[in-house]
């Protein structure tokens, strides 16, 4: 066979044209012969090449009506997505701009003054003991006589710790911020000392309040965080986490 | 609107294989997947014209595999689709950008698919290079070789699309574009190895 007779062979066998006499002598020629299965070969991926591009052709046919026909379907539901996204976002954006500018008022806004008001109540003697008052002290105090609890007060050479107590408690309603921190401590100290309790929650969040009117935040802090932590504690339910929050921007403003 | 038809995978594979309704076997697909598809590409440095083309070759190269018996239904139909997609994406990003560490980030996130299936992804630029050949063959080859390989009609009805005087001379001229077309692959055997390996040819 001349090199255009194999070629031509060969073609009429990958389309099906041979005998099958023709195709059996042509198989046993190729077994032997490597050129010319080589041949075969490159004709084969001719072909595949062939069908390969007019698939593709296809596709790329199908494809332009798919995009006339899809985006009325399925488009619509990306740009559903789209739209819920970008009202997320908005949404999103909107939140993180109000919790901004309320963050922004309450750092401009926040005041010792206004967070001591928040919080301090007069203390009533009735709650500690029984109503009815057992010193000169207590009798002034149940009365609202500050002064005259103030001046009992220096009277005595030995105060009780609950004499010490109801005076700072007077000093605080009378604005003394310094004497009443220095009774506060003094019955925490003591307290401390001689390993008893006695007023000792109440006198450390009135001290509290106190270091906060008299602009001392950064000792109000700690005293109120520990109160925060500790469920036990007399005063737990007075201090939560957004007023430790406003204490602290305080804190940072000062 | 057209309304189309919807198939279960395994009506899809016969409708495929059978090669009896392959337009609306690719418009179902197209229905079904095109969307979740295009997205996966443009959430990885794509834009919509590279979606689009990438999921073009996934529906020719899944057609093709289904064809040649490559898949066999191990996995669903929307696996391989999407591990098609993905791994052919993931190639053109590397053609695109040959940094190393790019690679290896490709590499890593490239789906574990079939040995046959990566080779026949891995074959794309050989079959784009033929593709490019075959335009340059001309309108009457390409016409008359794709009328008999793709479309199997008969040289009497090419004879008669062609306007050919007779089936002898059309058989002529078909043999030459062949011959012509083989020739090619027979003067670069790298071309015709890469081919080979991505028509899966000879396995």
């Amino acid at each position: 066979m001349d090199n255009n007779n194999n070629k031509q062979k060969l073609v009429r066998y990958i389309d099906d044209e041979l005998s099958e006499a023709e195709a059996q002598v042509l198989k046993n020629e190729l077994e032997g012969n490597s050129s010319l299965q080589q041949e075969l070969n490159n004709l084969l991926l001719t072909r595949g090449a062939i069908k390969n591009y007019g698939l593709t052709q296809k596709v790329k046919g199908i494809h332009e009506t798919m995009m006339q026909e899809l985006p009325k379907a399925q488009l619509q539901t990306k740009a559903v997505v789209r739209s819920i996204s970008k009202s997320l976002i908005s949404i999103a954006a909107t939140i993180i701009l109000l919790v901004g500018l309320f963050g922004l008022y309450e750092y401009l806004s926040v005041s010792a003054g206004k967070l001591y008001e928040e919080k301090y109540f007069p203390y009533q003697i009735a709650t500690m003991r029984s109503s009815t008052a057992s010193t000169v002290i207590e009798s002034n105090y149940i009365e609202k006589k500050e002064d005259s609890v103030i001046a009992e007060f220096e009277k005595l050479p030995q105060p009780t710790i609950n004499d010490e107590f109801l005076t700072a408690q007077a000093y605080l309603q009378k604005a003394d911020y310094n004497n009443a921190i220095k009774l506060f401590n003094t019955i925490i100290q003591k307290n401390k000392a001689s390993n008893a309790t006695g007023l000792n929650e109440a006198a450390s969040y009135y001290l509290a309040l106190s270091y906060l009117s008299n602009k001392q935040t950064d000792k109000a802090l700690p005293i109120l965080e520990e109160i925060y932590n500790d469920k036990t504690h007399l005063y737990h339910n007075k201090v939560d986490r957004w007023y430790l929050f406003k204490v602290q921007l305080l804190n940072r403003k000062h | 609107m057209e309304v189309f038809k919807n198939y279960n995978d395994d009506q899809l594979l016969l409708l495929i294989r059978n090669e009896t309704n392959i337009d609306d076997a690719i418009k179902y697909l197209y229905k079904q997947y095109f969307t979740g598809l295009s997205i996966y590409v443009q959430q990885y440095d794509g834009n919509k014209q590279d979606a689009e083309d990438i999921f073009q070759e996934t529906i020719v190269a899944f057609i093709e595999l289904v064809q040649q018996n490559k898949f066999r239904g191990d996995a669903s139909i929307k696996t391989l689709l999407f591990a098609i997609n993905k791994n052919t994406w993931l190639n053109e990003l590397k053609r695109r950008s040959r940094a190393g560490l790019r690679e290896e980030k490709f590499e890593i996130a490239r789906d574990n698919i079939d040995q046959g299936i990566e080779t026949y992804i891995a074959g794309r630029e050989a079959r784009k290079k033929v593709l490019d050949i075959l335009d340059k063959t001309g309108e009457g080859c390409k016409k008359i070789l794709l009328a008999f390989y793709y479309e199997n009609l008969s040289m009497k009805e090419i004879a008669t699309m062609t306007n050919y005087e007779n089936e002898q001379v059309l058989r002529n001229k078909k043999y030459k574009c062949l011959k012509y077309l083989e020739q090619l692959l027979t003067a670069d055997p790298t071309l015709a190895k890469t081919l080979k390996d991505a028509l899966q040819y000879g396995q």
